[in-house]
């Protein structure tokens, strides 16, 4: 890799608009988990304008409940897009490399449909653009942080590997790693909305996407396990690697705290381990708190993987110029 | 350079999308329709209702009570339009920031759109959610036969049910509870009001048919032809006359539930200001009740760990159950008689409708979840669902819990015979407060060393 | 090496399966789902609704209640008769007796059998049918509410009375002869009851209300314990005998009476109207509702002789 790099100073700038925009995404898509575990969706009728009024100008601050929830996620999806612009113009000026610069404008346009997603789901009042919207959400995340990965300076001055044959193996791992925590998110987003769904194949959808998220689970489990061992063992991407592990062992607990909170505990475990002694209060701060976090953890157990695969493909020099133009070039009409 | 590893999460990334077009198109019936009441069909096929008769019964209760986003109530019932339009419909919020659509928010998900106690989680929940609809409530100061008061659902959305799926929402505003309070009794008239149409329904007589001039049409033997009434208070005002005195009825059933509040005794309540001895002597009466008079053992177990008779229903699963076990019983004789072969004209017409018939019951069948146990309360975990306080407990063991096994030891009208005397139930209170703090390996022997920190 | 490689490769394939099933559940629920689904039952339709939700909300002098049914004869007569099986007498199957009474309630060590369905071999005689009169427009002196109360035994984990039927003001004894504990509890539409009887103890029950079919008694404690109950408004019930005999005495006489007949053994649960179709019940009218209408002449003396065959009691 040592084509035109030396020959322009690269700029730091979109690599630092890059952070901040991933800095400001991820909690965009926790409160976004709050507004689901509220319900507070439809706290507004209206979008764009919040109860009528423009919503950068709506007194959020005055707002409660609901709305202060809601109105959050709007002034900060507000927030990521103009970050996404500025990346956009950033990267525009400053950065030479044009798969770089089309994904910059893939940002931007993913920001404004994420947007009009989640507009739309208010002013339909549809729960399942609401669960679309919530699993777009974290792959506009994964864009920026794509945007993060390869804007660095690491990136830029990368060092091939000379033993190719184990990293390989790690990258299809990461690949396979990152797909399955998607996949586990969409389930997770149908198991979060359909029990507010009123059809009457709900309770099915809903059965359905607890037996997935609980076999995807355990599937995540043991992948991310194997990834973590191989990346510690063949020195590749160790920090991430086990980032990774650790963000998954949480995620277990916090998953099943989410359930117990929510649902209390099934028949089996009660016979197993007893009645739990507490009673759950409806909407109260560890419900959110639990809940919301394991939304945001599963984004970045996501992030994690992704990064792992983007990083270790780079090292592997798989055809880096060519790698978003694989991914982003085919299907990509925006941009 | 060729990645097939990319190639191949392109697929995966393709049958992801396919998938969640799928979960879109699936769930996207949601819009198409309103949620509506449905209909309790383990009743209707239990009862024997004949199938024409239930969309009938279904505008009726249309009529009488609206749909979840447009509630509806009758003046007889009583109930407050305002609370039902706050706690009904999808969730939003005002410009003032009043909620709406309460129910939908917080209940929906377990008791379901109906108050069915199915909603889309239920199947995962221990015990199941609450079926509104036969207006039993467990936890309640009521005599056991008796509705419960505005206040005893009150202090169930306020403290919720320890042990189980059902949370405090004493975080809501009060006027958000009450709503919600107000739209489960809703839910529960209306569900009364449906077990009442088909006692209309079962009452309707066959009417002649007549002919363009008002005269009845005969059949060759001289007699009227007969055909089905139908089911429709708009045309038929006696009809009217009944649903309404229904009604009546079972209002008076809500309306009289203050008037039904145990109460007990002034001068038997256990004072506050007892001494250890007191309360440890109180507690051993309790116990040779438990073990005795009471009988608690018999369900709760010699060992109080809930592990006594277990193989019982409570109300709600015992419909189900005995439903289960009929279509068994059904499709049985059904086999037996095919086995039989040589049927005759009238069996064999028999044996098509006795398989029309087992064909219903199974589809109302595939709809229900796994009958549950009713098991016994494990006494020595402190959890009391029904609240810990003593005045809780003793409601329980005055009354029994309504709709479950647990018999009560009180009167079960007020002026009749108890099992127990009051004082004797005051005992049994301190009795099983005292069993989380005796060592469950000597149940018979030990005594409560912890007492006063219980009281 | 080679396990990474195969996990990997078993992981691809059953992502593939997953998703593939994912998808494939989700198509079936997108077809299933989105047709109304028939085991709900239907919803209501807005039009028929507007216009009951008219009849209801206007005013209700539309018609004037006639509420009970009007006197017109005079004098009084009696119905008696017997209930007789068609066909083979029924085995009656033991209760399934368990937990740590079995002891106790064991008869010479054996479970007691069933009640459900009693036939007297030598008359053939069904016992435990339920007949009552549905609305009486006079009551008879004999028939009026009294204090009389019923005992309601139970022994070696049997109610002795199978089927108590009871003219409303009468209290039920509620009895315990075992040496151990019971509970009954009674479910009806309009009398619940649920209390422990100990040991060698009677309790009293008093329905406040007539039921308008036999509701089931049960023993939470021993739940193969069955009976039935029946409060009625007035004395006009009977329940067969082991012969299968009835008799109703002193029934208003010059009026169209309508009885309604009910077995245990018909129908899902909780017994059942009993539906005859033979030639003497073709001639009463017997209805799908297991009811029939009869007019007595003053001091007539009706005897009914029904053959139920096997089939109406789901045999």
């Amino acid at each position: 890799m040592t084509r035109n790099n030396e020959k322009i100073r690269p700029s730091p700038w979109p690599h630092r608009w890059a952070w901040l925009l991933a800095c400001a995404t991820f909690p965009l898509i926790w409160v976004g988990g709050l507004v689901t575990t509220n319900d507070a969706g439809m706290a507004f009728r209206d979008w764009l304008t919040s109860d009528g009024t423009f919503f950068l100008f709506y007194d959020w601050l005055s707002a409660a409940g609901d709305k202060f929830v809601e109105h959050g996620h709007r002034l900060l999806g507000a927030l990521a897009g103009f970050l996404s612009l500025g990346l956009a113009i950033v990267t525009w000026r400053c950065e030479s490399r044009g798969w770089v610069r089309q994904l910059s404008l893939l940002v931007l346009a993913s920001v404004v449909l994420q947007a009009v997603l989640g507009g739309m789901r208010v002013v339909l009042d549809e729960r399942v653009l609401a669960l679309i919207h919530g699993c777009t959400g974290p792959l506009f995340f994964l864009l920026c942080v794509m945007m993060v990965v390869v804007t660095s300076r690491w990136w830029k001055s990368g060092v091939t590997l000379a033993e190719k044959g184990p990293a390989a193996k790690v990258f299809r791992l990461a690949v396979l790693c990152t797909g399955l925590a998607y996949l586990q998110l969409v389930v997770g987003a149908a198991l979060r909305h359909s029990p507010r769904m009123t059809h009457e194949s709900a309770g099915g959808v809903f059965q359905l996407a607890v037996y997935f998220h609980l076999v995807l689970a355990a599937l995540i489990v043991a992948y991310v396990f194997l990834l973590a061992w191989k990346c510690f063992r063949h020195r590749l991407q160790r920090v991430t690697g086990l980032a990774l592990l650790a963000l998954v062992a949480m995620q277990i607990c916090l998953g099943l705290g989410s359930w117990l909170v929510k649902y209390g505990m099934p028949s089996w475990a009660t016979r197993l381990l007893g009645e739990r002694t507490f009673v759950n209060h409806a909407d109260d701060g560890l419900q959110a708190a639990l809940v919301t976090s394991h939304v945001a953890t599963g984004s970045l157990i996501l992030a994690a993987s992704l990064v792992i695969a983007l990083r270790v493909a780079r090292q592997l020099d798989y055809g880096l110029a060519k790698l978003p133009q694989v991914r982003f070039g085919q299907g990509e009409t925006v941009s | 350079m060729n990645y097939p590893t990319l190639n191949k999460l392109e697929a995966f990334t393709k049958l992801q999308g396919l998938c969640v077009l799928a979960v879109v198109l699936a769930a996207g019936c949601d819009t198409a329709e309103p949620p509506a009441f449905r209909l309790n069909m383990v009743e209707a096929v239990v009862r024997e209702t004949p199938p024409e008769y239930s969309q009938e019964i279904s505008d009726v209760l249309g009529a009488m009570f609206g749909t979840p986003d447009q509630p509806y109530a009758l003046a007889e019932t009583g109930l407050d339009q305002a609370k039902l339009d706050m706690a009904a419909g999808p969730a939003w919020s005002d410009k003032k920031g009043t909620n709406f659509g309460l129910y939908r928010k917080h209940c929906v998900h377990c008791h379901g759109v109906t108050g069915d106690g199915r909603g889309p989680t239920a199947r995962f929940l221990n015990p199941y959610p609450r079926d509104y609809r036969p207006a039993v409530y467990k936890f309640k100061s009521t005599l056991n036969a008796a509705r419960p008061t505005d206040a005893d659902l009150h202090r169930v959305l306020m403290n919720g049910v320890p042990g189980t799926a059902m949370p405090s929402f004493s975080l809501l505003p009060g006027s958000e509870v009450e709503a919600l309070v107000e739209y489960v009794k809703y839910l529960s008239i209306r569900g009364q009001m449906e077990s009442a149409l088909h006692m209309v329904v079962y009452e309707l007589e066959e009417e002649e048919v007549v002919d363009e001039n008002g005269e009845p049409r005969r059949d060759e033997a001289g007699e009227p032809l007969l055909q089905r009434t139908p089911l429709n208070p708009a045309t038929y005002p006696e009809q009217r006359e009944e649903i309404l005195s229904y009604l009546e009825e079972l209002m008076e059933g809500w309306n009289t539930a203050n008037e039904q509040i145990i109460v007990p005794a002034e001068d038997q309540i256990p004072g506050d200001d007892r001494l250890p001895e007191e309360v440890l002597a109180s507690a051993e009466a309790g116990r040779k009740l438990f073990y005795g008079k009471a009988d608690c053992k018999k369900c709760h177990g010699p060992t109080a760990l809930g592990d006594g008779q277990q193989t019982d229903y409570d109300n709600w699963n015992k419909v189900h159950h005995e439903f289960l076990v009929e279509i068994g019983r059904k499709s049985e004789s059904i086999v037996k008689r095919v086995g039989d072969g040589e049927l005759d004209k009238a069996a064999e017409q028999q044996l098509i409708n006795d398989r029309v018939e087992l064909a219903r019951w199974q589809g109302v069948a595939a709809t229900l979840y796994k009958p549950r146990n009713a098991i016994p309360r494990n006494l020595r975990q402190g959890i009391y669902r029904g609240g810990r306080r003593r005045i809780d407990i003793f409601h329980r063991v005055f009354t029994g819990i309504a709709g479950t096994p647990m018999p009560g030891s009180g009167p079960a009208s007020p002026g009749a015979k108890g099992t127990l005397t009051e004082a004797q139930m005051w005992n049994l209170v301190d009795y099983v407060l005292s069993l989380p703090y005796e060592p469950p390996s000597q149940p018979l022997k030990a005594l409560p060393v912890n007492v006063d920190e219980v009281l | 090496m080679n396990t990474h490689i195969i996990l990997t490769c078993s992981g691809l394939l059953v992502r593939c399966r997953l998703s593939a099933a994912f998808l494939s559940v989700v198509c079936f629920l997108m077809v299933t789902g989105c047709q109304r689904a028939e085991e709900l039952g239907p919803v209501a339709e807005p039009a028929s609704v507007a216009e009951i939700r008219q009849a209801f909300s206007s005013g209700a002098d539309a018609l004037a209640s006639d509420g009970a049914a009007i006197a017109t004869g005079t004098g009084w007569a009696t119905l008696r008769g017997q209930f007789v099986y068609d066909g083979t007498p029924p085995q009656m199957k033991p209760y399934d007796v368990r937990g740590e009474d079995r002891a106790k309630c064991s008869r010479a060590g054996k479970a007691p059998l069933q009640e459900t369905l009693l036939v007297d071999p030598e008359t053939m005689g069904i016992a435990n049918v339920v007949i009552f009169i549905r609305d009486a427009a006079r009551v008879h002196e004999s028939a009026q509410p009294n204090d009389e109360s019923i005992v309601f035994d139970q022994k070696e984990c049997v109610f002795l009375t199978h089927v108590a039927a009871m003219t409303v003001g009468q209290t039920l004894e509620i009895k315990n002869s075992d040496p151990m504990g019971h509970n009954t509890k009674i479910e009806g539409r309009k009398n619940v009851f649920n209390q422990s009887v100990p040991a060698n103890e009677t309790l009293v029950f008093s329905p406040q209300k007539e039921e308008p079919v036999p509701v089931s008694v049960a023993c939470s404690i021993h739940p193969w314990m069955a009976a039935y109950f029946l409060p009625r408004a007035n004395g006009y019930h009977a329940v067969t005998g082991a012969d299968g005999s009835f008799e109703i005495a002193n029934v208003p006489a010059g009026e169209v009476l309508e009885f309604q007949v009910w077995h245990e053994s018909v129908g899902a649960r909780d017994g059942g109207p009993l539906v005859l179709e033979t030639p003497e019940a073709k001639s009463l009218k017997w209805s799908r509702k297991g009811r029939f209408k009869i007019r007595l002449e003053e001091n007539e003396e009706k005897v009914l002789n029904l053959t139920v065959p096997a089939s109406a009691l789901g045999g």
